[in-house]
């Protein structure tokens, strides 16, 4: 390996502790050979350019996701994530029509109504935790419906699949049992669905229509929702709390939105870019190729850091600084290529509703001076919490 | 700069110039035409930039790769003319081309 063109670097993306400032780390490794290489979780490769992030996304002949789309692998196979084009893409066809852009803008004034049911729900106290009492229950209550999931199993599912993405590799056992639950649990809803009248949603697609010319189990039903539910439970909620926190420490960001002086477009994409709530997903080679001229070899396993991509100064100039007024628009907090997040226009709508619902209904929301952040950490990032204090306001009724 | 007329499936039509070697995918997602969505930025992986290339222009784009017929297959009211967008790149010969949209990308 006296030749080896990759920069060794251990660590893996559920270390608590690399992922509470993973770009450090990233820096370090694009700063020498931009490839990293760690021992960990079995072994991968991490690009950490935008060049190479973006290429292994969208080379999906090269760079499979047939293998698994985390590292370690869900227990189950996540449809259709975990098939690549063109069977991945007859598959999504079924499903793209509940997230297109015109479903989410349609949607707005009922996700614009579960933005003012939250901050109802605590405006009049001064105080509130952004995450858990807005964007975790906002992003959850947004899409579930969608998927035809009831609103009423909310925490149950946001609690088992928490465990499912975030304590995998060090609660085995607690995985499993979580994974048998929601199985049983989604399995259970699909079957009963089956017997219940129809209804617009996803569930109802899932049960009666066709995928590449024939209708799924019970079992590939709930390999598509349990997919969506990461989605719906696990996401856009750390952009919204992030952008939050970056607005409550920037006061003159907020001054400019509300102003007009920076339209919200561009801001949001920034917003999305500086957070970037999914940061590793797993692609393993299919044959010899290479990254950054390094070799790599028939099922050498790859993880995509988009957050990486997302920080490089030679696509983004002063990456570690939100700057709601650049031009973001080519992050790839959504990933790219074939399995760009089927949920982006949505995101895109909820972020939005949420920051300027905040703006106008709380404005001067604040986080305390000794607040420190802390993230959770997996494929995916977000604060866990978020305390703001405010003037109290008036509810939508009053 | 290479000129190309797009035309929605309603008869709509949009006449742009853009510059030598971008897709036809990206000459409509960068200037916003209506109809060719481009969901995968170009990876030939979505099958959401279909369009329709009638002669003359059709031999002058020469004939799909088997990859993208393999993603042709995913398109809808897929025709013998069908091409995906991304996968036409905008050269000097292509100056004027015509190309058609489906009624839907997804």
């Amino acid at each position: 390996m006296a030749d080896a063109n990759f920069t060794p670097a251990d660590f893996n993306h559920h270390s608590v502790e690399v992922m509470q400032d993973p770009y450090a780390l990233f820096r370090e490794v694009r700063s020498k050979c931009p490839l990293g290489y760690s021992r960990e979780l079995g072994g991968f490769y991490f690009p950490t350019t935008y060049g190479e992030v973006k290429r292994a996304y969208s080379d999906f002949k090269t760079f499979t996701s047939t293998q698994g789309s985390g590292l370690p692998k869900q227990m189950v196979q996540l449809l259709p994530v975990e098939l690549d084009p063109p069977l991945q893409t007859r598959w999504r066809r079924v499903l793209d029509r509940f997230f297109t852009p015109e479903a989410a803008e349609n949607d707005r004034p009922r996700i614009q109504g579960i933005a003012d049911e939250l901050i109802d729900a605590f405006i009049t106290r001064a105080s509130a935790d952004a995450v858990n009492e807005l964007t975790r229950p906002f992003l959850a209550m947004t899409m579930l419906p969608i998927l035809g999931v009831p609103l009423e199993d909310r925490i149950m599912l946001s609690d088992k699949l928490m465990w499912m993405v975030h304590y995998r590799t060090t609660d085995q056992d607690g995985w499993v049992a979580r994974y048998m639950e929601v199985e049983a649990y989604l399995t259970g809803l699909i079957a009963k669905r089956r017997t219940e009248p129809r209804r617009p949603d996803l569930l109802q697609c899932l049960i009666e229509e066709e995928f590449d010319g024939r209708r799924l189990s019970d079992g590939e039903g709930y390999q598509v929702v349990l997919l969506t539910l990461f989605g719906a439970l696990d996401s856009t909620s750390s952009a919204m709390s992030g952008a939050l926190y970056h607005l409550a420490q920037h006061p003159e960001d907020k001054h400019r939105l509300l102003s007009g002086a920076v339209p919200w477009k561009g801001a949001l994409e920034e917003f999305l870019r500086y957070t970037t709530p999914i940061q590793a997903l797993r692609r393993t080679v299919t044959k010899p190729t290479e990254l950054d001229g390094c070799p790599l070899q028939t099922g050498d396993v790859v993880v995509l850091l988009s957050g990486a991509a997302n920080r490089d100064p030679a696509k983004f100039p002063e990456p570690d600084t939100c700057i709601i007024d650049r031009d973001a628009r080519d992050h790839l907090t959504f990933g790219a290529g074939g399995h760009v997040c089927i949920g982006r226009h949505f995101a895109r709508v909820m972020l939005e509703v949420c920051l300027k619902t905040m703006l106008r209904r709380v404005p001067d929301f604040a986080v305390p001076a000794e607040f420190v952040p802390r993230y959770t950490c997996s494929e995916a990032r977000a604060l866990t919490a978020l305390p703001i204090t405010f003037t109290p306001g008036r509810t939508m009724a009053a | 700069m290479v000129s190309i007329t797009y035309i929605e499936h309603n008869g709509s039509s949009h006449t742009i110039e853009v510059s030598e070697g971008v897709s036809v995918m990206k000459a409509a997602v960068d200037h916003a035409i209506p109809g060719i969505d481009g969901d995968c930025g170009g990876a030939c992986a979505c099958a959401t930039c279909h369009v329709y290339v009638a002669e003359p222009w059709r031999h002058l784009t020469g004939e799909a790769s088997q990859d993208e017929k393999d993603m042709l297959e995913c398109a809808i009211d897929l025709k013998d003319e069908s091409r995906l967008g991304c996968q036409i790149a905008l050269t000097e010969a292509l100056n004027g081309i015509v190309v058609h949209m489906p009624p839907a990308q997804r």
